[in-house]
């Protein structure tokens, strides 16, 4: 309880918002929620994905505008978007998460009781953080922005398409925890980020200066870097869909990653839980392209010299001198062979559960180490992830009912920037050892998904068993 | 129908519903076709110092003299001024301490040095010495801003009616420009 407390303290500093796998944490039933945690409580005892169909979610996002803001059919667009851009700043995102399970497996050794799962999925996920000043820059100008300084620092996005070899281990320490940890391969697709940009520009009024303004570029420290793009557009590669698809599976933009989670028993109906998913990175060595810029420089305009060996007969390369003098001041990189390594988002959970509501018609069910079987679960979940500017973090109360054993069904409800009334809803049902499993959130939205800031949606399939 | 059948009907419906009546109305997305940037840039042009002697290094009339400078803005060929370009505003500020009245003249021509466009305006004397600041603002019509497009080169002359008198002071020449832009098909 005292870690979960501390997080909390710690990550509420700023509540935002993040992708988020609330309707799949700590279900018991489900092969996903070790996913998120690999110390997760599981009453079942061997699993297998149906291969594409067992685990599928997408998550899009945005902190500040909804398309209905933007494109809605009785505003002017123009106006919307000046609107929007007043409305947002710089914390203000945009974000796309995808995950496709391709493979998923887990048996329970008898002799160790441990949980060994595994599996194949691929990942797309990208942020764009909104550059509220060169928006603003570029959409309105600097005419009524002179001596407003536009920081470069406003550019920031990710964004990374890669598929994950995972394989995992759950075990039971003792009647009170129970830990779990995964090991991760990457599999680098794409990748492009450009992030740490730092820099800025203004216009500066210079009433005793040469000319009417000073225009300044201070500090400039901009980068992209990408890798698996720049073969796509280079004319003299020929890449195809099967090199695509190879990459997918066998890149060699390799990174390695470990997931570790636990479960407290406080006692039989109070537990907490814990992870860290994705402390991982990629080394991006083929197909790599950077550019970058740096430097300063200011200029008041051309200053005309009016020498007076040519009055006028010839032109004075005044123009060509300040294109040299930037060229000098603000070294532009370009590089195809420089490797580059990106951090994999890293994904904090923590919760707290009661469980109420002691099911006597059930036997009990001791892989799940609860002496009792209870058919309602409350809880609370923390989630958190790091982006390149900082956590964004998403607070969910949910409950949770078993309908005996073939059907489970939560309700939750999350906060964090996006919404303040984001409701979602999983149902579970399991025939035989058939599990299917949907959830979606944002579910008040529905009746309108263009106002909604952000929705996601999970589906999945597979064929759960218990060895009693 | 037993309760599990019922709860399972309930929820599965309670789904069904949802995805039913999801929808996405009051929303045009071909709306994206009529985004317009409508940025205002404001930015300097040209300046200068001229004195004494730089009129004393021209071996012209002695009633007027003039002195001129040439210089290329190729940045008048870039697409910022070919095809976003709708309103210019040219902006002056002139301080002079003369006794002499003067006359700027800032031509724009074309690659034949044929003048596309041009701007004219007196710069007030002094009396006594003490600077006098003379302030200029053209806002150019459609036909103006086509002969900027046409141009390539900008010629300053600033000439200087000395009516065979002695002259003597300090000029300084400030410009700037107000670019109103109209940027469509992003």
């Amino acid at each position: 309880m005292r870690v979960l407390v501390i997080i909390v303290l710690l990550l509420s500093l700023k509540i935002l918002s993040a992708q988020n796998r609330q309707l799949l944490y700590n279900i018991q039933e489900l092969p996903q929620t070790l996913l998120s945690n690999p110390g997760s409580v599981i009453n079942f005892d061997k699993h297998i994905g149906i291969p594409l169909l067992s685990g599928f979610s997408v998550e899009v996002g945005s902190s500040g505008v909804s398309v209905y803001d933007i494109f809605r059919s009785d505003r002017n667009i123009n106006n919307a978007i000046d609107t929007a851009i007043s409305k947002l700043d710089n914390s203000d995102y945009f974000s796309v998460n995808q995950q496709l399970e391709i493979l998923s497996f887990g048996w329970r050794s008898r002799q160790s009781d441990i949980y060994f799962s595994g599996g194949l999925y691929h990942e797309i996920d990208a942020i764009l953080y909104f550059p509220k000043d060169i928006a603003v820059l570029a959409y309105r100008g600097n005419v009524d922005a002179i001596d407003k300084v536009f920081d470069f620092s406003d550019i920031s996005f990710a964004a990374e398409s890669l598929s994950v070899y995972h394989f995992g281990l759950q075990k039971k320490l003792n009647d009170s925890w129970q830990v779990g940890a995964r090991a991760k391969v990457y599999m680098s697709v794409a990748n492009i980020n450009s992030i740490d940009n730092a820099g800025s520009f203004v216009t500066r009024s210079t009433p005793n200066g040469p000319n009417f303004f000073s225009h300044q570029l201070r500090d400039a420290r901009l980068g992209i870097q990408t890798s698996g793009i720049a073969s796509l557009f280079d004319d003299e590669v020929a890449t195809d869909a099967r090199e695509i698809a190879s990459n997918a599976l066998l890149s060699k933009n390799i990174g390695v990653g470990i997931d570790v989670g636990f479960t407290h028993f406080i006692n039989e109906q109070w537990l907490v839980t814990g992870s860290l998913i994705d402390i991982g990175f990629v080394r991006h060595r083929e197909d790599v392209a950077s550019s970058s810029a740096t430097g300063n420089y200011e200029t008041n305009g051309l200053e005309l010299e009016f020498p007076a060996a040519i009055q006028g007969v010839n032109t004075t390369a005044y123009w060509q001198e300040l294109e040299e003098e930037f060229e000098d001041a603000v070294t532009i990189e370009d590089s195809l062979s420089n490797p580059y390594t990106s951090w994999r988002p890293l994904k904090i959970n923590g919760s707290v559960q009661y469980s109420f509501g002691e099911d006597r018609g059930e036997a009990c069910n001791c892989t799940s180490h609860l002496k009792r079987s209870y058919n309602n679960r409350v809880g609370a979940h923390l989630y958190s992830i790091k982006r390149p500017r900082g956590f964004q973090t998403a607070l969910t109360a949910y409950y949770e009912k078993q309908w005996g054993n073939k059907l489970l069904s939560r309700v939750t409800y999350t906060y964090d920037k996006r919404s303040s009334r984001n409701v979602g809803l999983l149902i579970s049902t399991k025939i035989n050892k058939f599990n299917l499993y949907l959830a979606a959130d944002n579910l008040i939205e529905y009746t309108n998904l263009a106002k909604a800031r952000g929705a996601s949606i999970q589906f999945g399939m597979q064929l759960v068993f218990n060895n009693k | 129908m037993n309760f599990y059948k019922r709860c399972n009907f309930i929820f599965v419906f309670a789904f069904q519903v949802v995805l039913l009546v999801s929808c996405v109305s009051d929303v045009d997305l071909d709306r994206i076709d009529e985004i317009i940037l409508t940025p205002e840039i404001e930015a300097d042009l040209v300046f200068f110092t001229l004195n004494t002697a730089n009129f004393d290094a021209v071996n012209e009339s002695s009633m007027q003299i003039s002195v001129r400078d040439t210089t290329r803005l190729e940045f008048l060929d870039d697409a910022i001024i070919q095809e976003y370009l709708q309103e210019l505003e040219l902006m002056y500020s002139v301080e002079n301490t003369f006794n002499r009245t003067l006359i700027n003249r800032s031509l724009f021509l074309d690659n034949a040095g044929v003048i596309q466009y041009e701007v004219i305006f007196p710069i007030a004397a002094s009396q006594d010495g003490e600077v006098v600041t003379t302030s200029f603002q053209a806002v150019l019509s459609q036909e103006d801003i086509q002969g900027i497009r046409n141009a390539i080169q900008l010629v300053n002359e600033v000439t200087l009616f000395t009516n065979g008198l002695p002259y003597d002071g300090v000029l300084s020449f400030q410009s700037k420009a107000i670019y109103s832009l109209q940027i469509a098909d992003l």
